[in-house]
């Protein structure tokens, strides 16, 4: 299921909190539980049982580290991370990359053996990287070990943050898994922040989103029109997944939990050292804190280093997808994290600010590209007609530049802070919390009748030609 | 005197509508009657009924998304406000359609025409003008747009018409080709402004053609007459842009001037479909629509000559003008017969054969 559909805005979301509002206490966590199990199952049914599996192993491998803590034979602990490590990540590799070895290997050696055609169970990526930090926490004894499966299953599989992240750690919600306060004020944050992010999806990036598929549809681009749809990709995609993580921290308040930031206005930054820490956040520390530091990150001399951001970029890179590209992508990071801690950081701290601004937009705005083109050759295409190879402008440039203006300028002038500061340094300045509160209250509704007929909208579809 | 004893707590209040409010609107779709059939999209709608119960299989989850969404209060007119505020806003293109001085084109790119499925069509035109030797005559219709372009938003992209239209040429060696693009160009009295189809104007001009192609002497017989037989006809642009802001036009025909039997899928029917004026899709009006096969007799015409036609739904406002011409034509619109076209030609004895489609039309 989808935030942004009829079934989950008008019957899941309000059902589910208002059976979570009334019952006791101790039967929260199961309802949760049983909740987004329903939620995970609504597309693909029987995936389910992966996420059951999931479950059950990563609970099981947590109690087998704690018995043989107890039994005095910490060598042997070792054995159940490998076998954490083995079953987590085997069961992402099989699902997410067997087909793209096989495709990879048949274009190498010019085989031609069939694909498995597997459907990829929805947000594996993210609760992998989940399940994971709770057995690797529990190995460095940094957390305490969960005894009821069924607050670990919910922790699991929870139904907010289940599809898009952001990718919440263990020890970061193990408080919060024991008990939650629920008050007014919290739930009521919730609502406004699930709106705020319900509108980027359906309103911005929704929008964004037909520009750019439209553009890139076609050949022969010029620069500027080029340029305009790889713009608004780079508004879309930041909306869509920060407007997800808003409504997945947004439900998250409004019961009873506090996840941490994904994102922090990251076309602001002013390197791309800086974007990716305000970029998905929870990924890049996941990244940092399992795979690069213990692979030595920065205390093992230069080389070291080096080969470690390789490691981290090229893994970061496939995550995103299985594809080529996607390993191109990581690689492009990789390329210009390593020369900016190299050198370059240090000269754009001594330019302009607008240098770094500028440099950092331009370096993200061409890995989009590379990240939207499932094909490196198309990829190389669209960034050649982007910087001219096609001519610079043509009549065609002008109407999609009068077209998109609008939606562009808002998207671009709401993906960096400032209008968010002004607003909220306005508000805040109003010494009654009513008119605060109405305020607040009245964008909020706003947005969510708007996203509202927007997804039903959505639905409007008339058939040009005569129904078969 | 203090009316409520408890304060009521704006954050409650506010909570409560945000749980109670989905949930009241839910009950209101599922409370009200179904509607079945959507005239504006020309759609079966999803009722409470069509949805499924199977689980496992997905159909429960996406038939109660499409009922939701389908069966949702005032659906119509909330997308006629929005698509209201668009084009008071000035957008230049909603819904799939190009918008300009209260004029509607399709928009169609390069990446929504498959001009390979065309290419093999033409290819299979000629090759059953060659097998079967019987004089064929290809009559393109350009799309609107590609035709028009002074009439669109400036600069709108539409498919290239001249490429295609000279990679089908060249596959279409053995046939009479009637190049429209010249005649319909610059002409917006030739389109409909709320419907992708050529108007009687426009269908007229073509049939110009039509006679010059076939050597016919062009003044012994006068262009047919055009009557307007609706004042209100919106078409199925419009209902992509379903805004009051765009009235509605007339729709022409030509005036009938032979009686001739029509023949669709084994029932008699009429050349024009009065019934269909009372109806959403009133382009229906020319021969009731679409089929299979068609056949008109023409007694008072004793020239023993036959017409097959391939077509889609461009040719019947276009057939009223060729009727007098010949005995017998026979349309065949491929998209609902699935026959050997080249073996009908030869088992209907025809002695010609024509394309009257737009150019993407393919299957």
């Amino acid at each position: 299921m989808v935030f942004s559909s009829a079934v989950f805005l008008l019957v899941f979301l309000p059902l589910v909190l208002l059976m979570y509002y009334v019952v006791p206490e101790r039967v929260r966590n199961p309802l949760l539980l049983a909740a987004s199990l329903i939620f995970y199952g609504w597309g693909e049914p029987v995936y389910i049982l992966i996420m059951l599996f999931s479950t059950v192993f990563d609970y099981s491998n947590g109690l087998m580290l704690e018995w043989l803590d107890r039994k005095g034979k910490p060598k042997a602990r070792k054995w159940v991370l490998v076998l954490s490590l083995v079953g987590n990540l085997g069961m992402l590799g099989f699902f997410k990359y067997t087909d793209f070895v096989i495709s990879s290997v048949n274009a190498l050696s010019g085989q031609a053996f069939d694909l498995l055609g597997i459907a990829l169970p929805i947000g594996i990526s993210f609760y992998t990287f989940q399940t994971l930090s709770y057995t690797i926490d529990v190995y460095r004894r940094e957390i305490e070990v969960q005894h009821n499966i069924l607050s670990f299953g919910m922790y699991i599989c929870m139904f907010p943050q289940l599809i898009a992240g952001p990718i919440v750690k263990y020890r970061d919600i193990e408080k919060q898994l024991r008990g939650r306060t629920l008050d007014t004020d919290r739930i009521c944050r919730g609502i406004f922040r699930f709106t705020l992010g319900l509108g980027k999806k359906v309103l911005l990036a929704n929008n964004c989103g037909v520009i750019w598929d439209e553009i890139s549809a076609q050949r022969g681009n010029t620069a500027v029109t080029a340029l305009i749809g790889a713009c608004a990709y780079m508004l879309q995609i930041y909306f869509d997944f920060s407007g997800y993580s808003d409504m997945a921290i947004g439900i998250g308040k409004m019961l009873g939990f506090d996840f941490l930031e994904n994102f922090d206005y990251p076309y602001e930054s002013s390197s791309v050292t800086e974007f990716w820490r305000r970029w998905h956040i929870s990924l890049g520390s996941w990244f940092r804190e399992y795979l690069y530091i213990p692979l030595g990150g920065n205390r093992k001399g230069l080389p070291r280093q080096m080969f470690n951001l390789l490691v981290v970029w090229s893994l970061t890179g496939l995550w995103h997808g299985a594809g080529w590209n996607f390993v191109a992508w990581g690689l492009y990071f990789f390329v210009l994290l390593a020369v900016e801690k190299l050198f370059l950081l240090d000269k754009l701290k001594k330019a302009p600010a607008a240098v770094g601004h500028i440099y950092a937009l331009l370096a993200v705005l061409f890995s989009w590209v590379i990240f939207a083109c499932d094909d490196i050759g198309d990829a190389g295409r669209y960034i050649l007609s982007m910087l001219g190879a096609n001519g610079f402008a043509d009549a065609s440039s002008v109407y999609y530049l009068r077209e998109h203006f609008f939606i562009l300028v808002i998207g671009a002038i709401l993906s960096v802070s400032f209008v968010r500061r002004f607003v909220a340094a306005k508000v805040n300045s109003l010494s009654d919390e009513r008119v605060r509160f109405g305020i607040r209250t009245a964008i909020g509704a706003g947005l969510y009748l708007i996203s509202l007929l927007a997804v039903i909208g959505s639905s409007y579809n008339p058939f040009l030609y005569f129904r078969f | 005197m203090k009316l409520f004893k408890f304060k009521i707590d704006a954050k409650l209040v506010c909570i409560a509508l945000f749980i109670f409010f989905p949930l009241v609107l839910l009950s209101v779709i599922v409370a009200k009657h179904d509607v079945s059939f959507s005239e504006n999209e020309n759609r079966v709608l999803t009722t409470a009924a069509d949805v499924e119960f199977d689980i496992l299989d997905g159909k429960f989850q996406e038939g109660l998304e499409n009922y939701l969404s389908d069966q949702f209060p005032l659906r119509n007119r909330i997308k006629g406000i929005e698509t209201d505020m668009k084009l008071r806003w000035g957008s230049g293109c909603i819904g799939g359609a190009y918008v300009s001085d209260g004029r509607l084109f399709q928009k169609l790119l390069d990446s929504d025409v498959d001009s390979g499925k065309c290419v093999k069509y033409a290819a299979k035109v000629n090759r059953i003008a060659e097998q079967t030797g019987i004089e064929t005559y290809v009559m393109y219709v350009p799309s609107a747009g590609t035709v028009l372009r002074n009439c669109m938003p400036y600069g709108a992209p539409m498919y290239d018409y001249d490429a295609l239209y000279s990679s089908l040429k060249k596959e279409l060696k053995s046939v009479h080709m009637i190049d429209l693009r010249n005649v319909l160009s610059g002409h917006p009295e030739y389109y409909y402004a709320t419907d992708h189809h050529w108007t009687a104007a426009g269908a007229a001009a073509a049939y110009y053609e039509w006679r010059v192609a076939h050597g016919y002497e062009l003044d012994n017989k006068d262009s047919p007459t055009v009557i307007n037989v609706s004042d209100s006809f919106r078409g199925t642009l419009w209902s992509r842009v379903p805004s009051s802001l765009i009235g509605s036009e007339k729709l022409q025909a030509f005036e009938l001037t032979d009686e001739v039997t029509v023949e669709a899928d084994g029932a008699e029917i009429s050349l024009y479909d009065y019934s269909a004026l009372d109806t959403k899709d009133k382009y229906n009006f020319f021969e009731g629509g679409n089929h299979g096969i068609l056949t008109v007799t023409n007694p008072k015409v004793k020239n023993g000559r036959t017409l097959m036609v391939l077509k889609d739904s461009f040719a019947n406002s276009f057939l009223p003008c060729i009727v007098g011409d010949y005995e017998k034509i026979i349309m065949v619109d491929e998209r609902y017969a699935f026959i050997d076209v080249g073996q009908l030609a030869v088992d209907s004895g025809a002695d010609e054969m024509a394309v009257i489609r737009e150019i993407i039309s393919v299957g």
